[in-house]
């Protein structure tokens, strides 16, 4: 009974032991508060996982995505985007088996750029990119294990030629970097897609009943610096859906969600505690700052950054930067829903490089004006050095397919006779047009309504002004 | 297994663990807390610059978090029937910052509603001091604010005038831009400001370190052959617009000017 008694007493001081054990770690983990620690525990796993978890290494590849793969043959041209499966496998091959090697090896010949259009005269399969991309980042984004950058400063097109070598076994490649072009003979290994797929896709690509394109300045009197390329076989046409864009929900500017976190949880992840906020409904826009950030959201939904210390140091490595530009953005990605982001251009100043995004939609550009007058921009600037951001500005809209996608009419012949001779005749009588884009994409300005349906448009640009011209239905 | 054994050693390691965890605690806090040597270097500083304290130095904890100012929701429909009698049927788009009847109003603005209010009892609260602080108490609670949030601050009267002043407070602090002013003139008219703003939480879970009042009065550039008459620590805004509030030291002088000073910080609020 004594024995009983005794052990009874032993678990009670056990267990008031244990108690007091937890309290006091409780104070430790938060001095002068005395409560348990499970608000330590809880913290550990109270993380958005946005900017902690954020593995930029595992998504910097959906950036380097070319603008289109074209199939070639003479002067037709078919385009692959997005949507299909060609765009993808080609591009796979390209970046993961062909790039590292050109990376890393010198071209067997380099030819002056007046050259290009005596490359691209035969079959061959062409990628263009957006952009230059700088052969530094592609270094970094193709994983390279090498540090020489390359032969060439960066990357504009690429050009597959498999009717240049008999030999199977061996694929040709050119690389334009808009000052010369790099010819590359690469040995194709096992696992890399063989020669006979690049030969035959130009021969099943035009017999499909795809739209066939040509260069805009051999089928019209325009003149673009550019090669542009219109639709004069339209074929069955090309899908397009309509898509919603929103001001992202959590980041609408309001008293709700600002007091409820959503917007400091979406806007300034970690430091959403750190920062003092200021916010008058009057003004339009939430200050967050402190003494080295600044961010204001405004109630159009354009965030604007800024690195407020005075930079001193050099602009560093371009590789280094476009990561830091990737990273801000990849944070806060969640709020733009469907839409991917893309490298629009980039530039070097002084100390720091300024990047341009734009955003598309399955594929589609989405373009960007501030009002309807103005010209296209791109909607995320950023201007970084290799160490941080320093600015940036972002009109932040969440994208969603409103609808399931339809045919239009992408011919470019009807576009002029029937819409533009009626509705822009200037377009054709204005001889100082130089034009910069013809092509369907969506558009939508900074002061638009907060919810609004994008439709497909013709999106022309010239070096003074955009005309936005509805894409018709195909009929049938 | 042998459990009388076994709780032996788990007693014996949770007693080691605490007293040693203990140890701890007492060595950091005795690190945190402001030195004696500190405390007596202050007051001789004061002393000669002839800055005299006669007020009590209030006990705060060492770290606070910044606090959370929300939009107080006001029942229009009880406002309305407060100041008016009766429930005024608002347009659905029109402006309903500015309410209207006879000589009585409601007009509201972001960080403030301003009530003009013909009180039925206006005799007997203007002419008894209890009967207006009750009064007010028990209308205050009918527009939305509770007397376990009202801290009272002052009361003065004139002969055609009667004011009272609250703060509200959170925590048991005051929230010194969060007034409320009530003014009873001699025909019964009662005007009265109240805040807009409430707050509810506090600002997430980082915790600053408030500064020892001794470090503001050494440091805060006050001036000399003064007289402290209070010293109190609240939460205020640091700007207009402000949505977080920081822990402000109050001082307030023998004739009657008034400092606040950023508790995180130091520096002195012109605000």
């Amino acid at each position: 009974m004594n024995k009983d008694k005794r052990e009874r007493l032993k678990t009670k001081i056990l267990i008031l032991l244990i108690i007091t054990c937890v309290i006091q770690l409780g104070i430790h983990w938060n001095i002068q508060t005395q409560r348990l620690p499970f608000h330590f525990v809880s913290k550990i796993f109270a993380g958005n996982g946005r900017s902690t978890n954020l593995d930029v290494e595992s998504i910097k590849k959906t950036y380097f995505v070319p603008e289109t793969v074209m199939v070639s043959i003479s002067s037709s041209y078919w385009r692959l985007d997005e949507r299909d499966s060609q765009f993808h496998k080609i591009w796979d091959d390209i970046r993961d088996n062909y790039l590292p090697i050109i990376i890393r090896q010198k071209p067997d010949k380099v030819l002056p750029k007046e050259q290009w259009d005596a490359i691209t005269g035969a079959r061959y399969i062409r990628i263009d990119f957006d952009t230059t991309w700088p052969s530094n980042v592609i270094n970094w984004l193709i994983e390279s294990k090498s540090n020489d950058a390359g032969s060439f400063e960066g990357i504009k097109s690429i050009v597959i030629a498999p009717q240049l070598d008999v030999n199977e076994a061996v694929n040709t490649l050119f690389v334009y970097d808009g000052n010369q072009i790099y010819q590359y003979q690469v040995n194709i290994k096992r696992d890399y897609l063989p020669k006979r797929y690049y030969s035959n896709l130009m021969d099943e690509v035009s017999f499909s009943n795809r739209p066939s394109f040509r260069l805009l300045t051999s089928v019209s009197s325009f003149v673009s610096d550019k090669d542009i390329f219109v639709a004069l076989n339209a074929g069955k046409g090309s899908a397009f859906s309509r898509i919603n864009a929103v001001i992202p929900k959590e980041i609408v500017l309001n008293r709700n969600n600002l007091e409820n976190y959503s917007i400091q949880e979406n806007i300034l992840l970690d430091e959403k505690e750190s920062l003092s906020a200021n916010y008058i409904d009057s003004s339009g826009y939430i200050l967050f700052t402190d003494t080295e950030n600044l961010y204001r959201l405004y109630n159009d939904g354009v965030l604007e950054y800024k690195y407020l210390p005075s930079v001193s140091s050099v602009l560093g490595n371009v590789s280094a930067a476009f990561k830091q530009a990737v990273t801000f953005i990849e944070q806060r990605r969640h709020l733009i829903g469907e839409a991917n982001i893309y490298l629009k251009d980039i530039k070097k100043e002084n100390n720091y490089y300024i990047m341009e995004f734009d955003y598309k939609f399955e594929g589609i550009p989405i373009y960007f004006v501030k009002d309807k007058d103005s010209m296209i921009s791109s909607p995320i600037i950023i201007k970084a050095n290799s160490d941080r951001i320093l600015e940036c500005q972002w009109v932040i809209r969440h994208f969603s397919k409103y609808d399931k996608p339809v045919y239009y009419n992408i011919n470019f012949p009807d576009l002029l006779n029937n819409q533009i001779a009626f509705s822009y005749p200037e377009i054709l009588k204005n001889k100082d047009n130089i034009f910069e884009r013809i092509e369907p994409g969506y558009i939508f300005e900074q002061n638009s309504p907060k919810s609004v349906v994008l439709v497909p448009n013709w999106i022309i640009s010239t070096n003074s002004k955009n005309y936005i011209i509805p894409l018709l239905r195909k009929e049938g | 297994m042998d459990w009388s054994k076994a709780k032996n050693i788990l007693i014996i390691t949770f007693l080691i663990l605490n007293i040693f965890m203990l140890g701890m605690t007492i060595f950091i806090n005795s690190n945190m807390s402001l030195s004696d040597d500190y405390i007596k270097y202050s007051k001789n500083y004061l002393a000669s610059r002839n800055i005299e304290i006669k007020a009590d130095i209030p006990y705060i904890p060492g770290y606070t978090r910044k606090v959370l100012y929300s939009t107080r929701d006001f029942d229009i429909d009880a406002l309305c029937r407060t100041v008016f009698g009766k429930e005024i049927i608002l347009p659905k788009n029109g402006n309903t910052n500015d309410i209207v009847v006879g000589e009585e109003m409601i007009n509201i603005s972001e960080d403030e509603i301003h009530i003009k209010d013909k009180i039925p009892e206006g005799e007997i609260w203007f002419s008894d001091k209890k009967a207006f602080e009750n009064g007010l108490i028990k209308y205050l609670k009918n527009i939305g604010f509770d007397k376990s949030e009202l801290l009272p601050e002052k009361l003065s009267e004139s002969e055609s005038l009667k004011e009272m002043v609250f703060y509200t407070k959170y925590k048991s602090f005051r929230v010194y831009d969060q007034k409320i002013t009530a003014q009873l003139n001699n025909e019964g008219f009662l005007i009265l400001s109240v805040p807009n703003k409430i707050i509810k939480k506090d600002n997430g879970k980082g915790k600053g370190e408030v500064i020892s009042i001794y470090q503001i009065l050494v440091m805060g550039g006050l001036p000399s052959d003064i007289v402290i008459e209070n010293v109190d620590i609240g939460y205020r805004r640091v700007s207009e617009g402000d949505l977080y509030g920081v822990p402000v030291w109050r001082i307030q002088l023998d004739d009657g000017t008034i400092m606040f000073y950023n508790g995180f910080t130091g520096e002195k609020l012109d605000w």
